[in-house]
């Protein structure tokens, strides 16, 4: 493949991170759920967190990708108010965990479903969910309601009684999810709520998780799992260490392909691409008789270079978007740090 | 710090205490031996050496004192359990995810360990009581037991060595990795009760004066309160998470 026109740089998400946080923080009136800034942490000498910066829009569903060691876990930490940052702020709807009266706050607005769940065995679903509610300090009616509805919704209930040491990994990690929702909290942190489960109990979770992201909560999800950030996030953070990008897995997929689309036709020749080049819209290559063109809005800009081609007498076959996959761009992203 | 929230973790420990025999057993069963082995070994002292009513005192307000330093050791293995089981089995993590303080935290451990100790050690020390009065009745011609000494040791000697023993496993357990290593390092807590009574055997003080059990109860309040602040100091949230794998 041969590029025949155009320049290096035209992402259009570096415009996005550069222009939204200033836009945001100028106009003062939209609220975060998760705002992060410049968030640091070093365990000694070890860079475990490097100035971290992002925020999470209410009702959105953020994912956190990054490879093992990336800091996903810390990052999570820091946020639940578990472990301090070394540098940098962070505030959980409106709260300032650096304070202790606002980590207190904060904490009372999170669910949190730890990469272990770390349920007492010994006790019942029911008795580890009770416990809970009342150090989340939820009303007993509020707990009660919320346990016959998620023990059901999780397919629990008919085994709430048992103590959760004979439950299965699954069953678990349900429990789990139960738990980070008994009080009704505005923002759910979860870290790799299906990681080594079973694909049936992945799906259930995953399935479960989608049913709270039409309630409109706030959900930060970490995952290695790109099909599930793809089909539950609304917003994706690439983290190796230190933020590689923030976007939608819409835009981060086309960050790579650059909305790109590909044209076949009968013939190219040179007033064909001639006409495409006057167009000044962006890179274009050349495979055999097939050229592809990186647009920035793609359905404005489609019409306009089909109908230059068509101009210039060429003959179209066909006409495709072509689109990079979230884990290719995933690992081109990582892959490039 | 509010109480209901240590209350709600002490209930939640005694739920598991409950259904873990093993832990029940431990903290009923050392008090009822040495209140059995105890007024026994004397009975057989009295029989076989016919030993005067001064010797039979003496023994009776040494081993009245044992109880004070099992009320330091009992609590060991239930605090251990209490800490380390939770980072060992994970589950401190959600908890500490909760708007809870760590003070809340200790309070609640200190609970959870605490009633059924006392409970076990109050079921031991009359039953002890009970059998020492039966089987020396008839040697020093009255009931040593009850006396003002036992009371100031059920009701302020034994509870404080109890809590004295709590704040020193919880201590060890903020440093160890396992239940085995902080029940382990809690020993170290016995040192001193043993230093007393070698000294109480010879002679240098006198184990069944009040005054001196005041004494020590006054030493133990101050030791107490002084470790549950370095437990607290020590409690690292980070390191427990981070570091305890």
């Amino acid at each position: 493949m041969t590029k025949i026109y155009g320049h290096n740089s035209t992402n259009s998400h570096h415009l996005y991170e550069f222009i939204c946080p200033i836009v945001i923080r100028w106009s003062g009136k939209m609220s975060f759920a998760i705002d992060v800034q410049h968030l640091t942490k070093k365990f000694h000498s070890t860079l475990a967190v490097d100035n971290l910066t992002f925020q999470v829009g209410k009702g959105e569903v953020f994912g956190l990708l990054g490879p093992n060691g990336a800091g996903k876990t810390t990052t999570v930490r820091m946020l639940c108010c578990l472990i301090p940052p070394t540098e940098g702020s962070a505030s959980i709807g409106g709260y300032d965990i650096s304070s202790i009266e606002g980590s207190m706050k904060a904490r009372k607005i999170i669910g949190l479903v730890p990469d272990n769940v770390g349920l007492y065995d010994t006790l019942s679903a029911v008795e580890n969910l009770q416990f809970y509610g009342k150090m989340y300090e939820a009303p007993d009616q509020l707990v009660n309601n919320n346990i016959e509805k998620y023990l059901k919704m999780l397919d629990l209930w008919e085994k709430r009684n048992q103590s959760v040491g004979t439950y299965s990994k699954g069953m678990r990690q349900k429990v789990a999810v139960a738990r980070a929702l008994i009080h009704d909290p505005e923002i759910l942190i979860m870290d790799e709520p299906t990681a080594n489960l079973d694909p049936e109990a992945s799906r259930t979770i995953r399935d479960f998780i989608i049913e709270l992201k039409k309630e409109n909560r706030t959900i930060m999800l970490n995952t290695h799992n790109l099909d599930e950030a793809q089909r539950i996030c609304t917003k994706i953070g690439v983290l190796k260490t230190h933020m590689i990008t923030v976007d939608t897995p819409g835009n981060l997929q086309r960050s790579f392909s650059g909305s790109r689309i590909s044209i076949k036709l009968a013939d190219i020749n040179a007033q064909i691409l001639q006409a495409v080049k006057a167009l000044n819209l962006g890179n274009i290559f050349q495979d055999s008789g097939t050229l592809l063109i990186d647009l920035a809005d793609i359905d404005k800009d489609t019409p306009v270079v089909v109908n230059a081609i068509s101009a210039a007498g060429g003959k179209i076959k066909s006409v495709n978007e072509v689109k990079m996959s979230l884990e290719e761009a995933y690992f081109k992203l990582v892959g490039e740090e | 710090m509010r109480l209901q929230k240590s209350w709600t973790i002490a209930k939640k420990d005694l739920k598991i205490y409950r259904k873990r025999r093993s832990l029940v057993a431990f903290t009923f069963l050392l008090p009822v031996v040495f209140a059995v082995a105890l007024p026994l070994i004397l009975y057989h002292v009295i029989i076989a050496k016919s030993a005067p009513p001064s010797t039979v005192v003496g023994l009776i307000s040494w081993f009245a004192f044992f109880f004070m330093i099992i009320s330091a050791l009992v609590p060991l293995y239930l605090t251990s359990y209490n800490l380390v089981g939770e980072k060992v089995e994970k589950s401190l993590e959600p908890l500490l995810a909760t708007p809870t303080s760590d003070g809340e935290i200790f309070i609640g451990k200190y609970i959870a360990s605490f009633i059924p100790v006392i409970i076990g050690l109050w079921v031991g020390i009359f039953v002890f009581y009970s059998l020492i009065d039966v089987t020396t009745y008839k040697v020093i011609g009255y009931y040593y037991f009850p006396n003002y000494g036992s009371a100031i040791l059920i009701l302020i000697g034994m509870p404080l060595a109890m809590l004295y023993g709590i704040s020193f496993g919880t201590l060890a357990s903020s440093r160890a990795s396992s239940v085995q290593v902080a029940y382990q390092l809690g020993a170290a807590s016995l040192l001193p009760f043993l230093v007393l009574y070698v000294l109480g055997e010879v002679q240098v003080i006198s184990l069944s004066s009040t005054e001196n059990i005041l004494i020590i109860s006054v030493f133990l309040l101050i030791a107490t309160v002084g470790i549950y602040f370095m437990s607290k100091a020590a409690f690292n949230r980070e390191k427990i998470l981070t570091l305890w794998k």
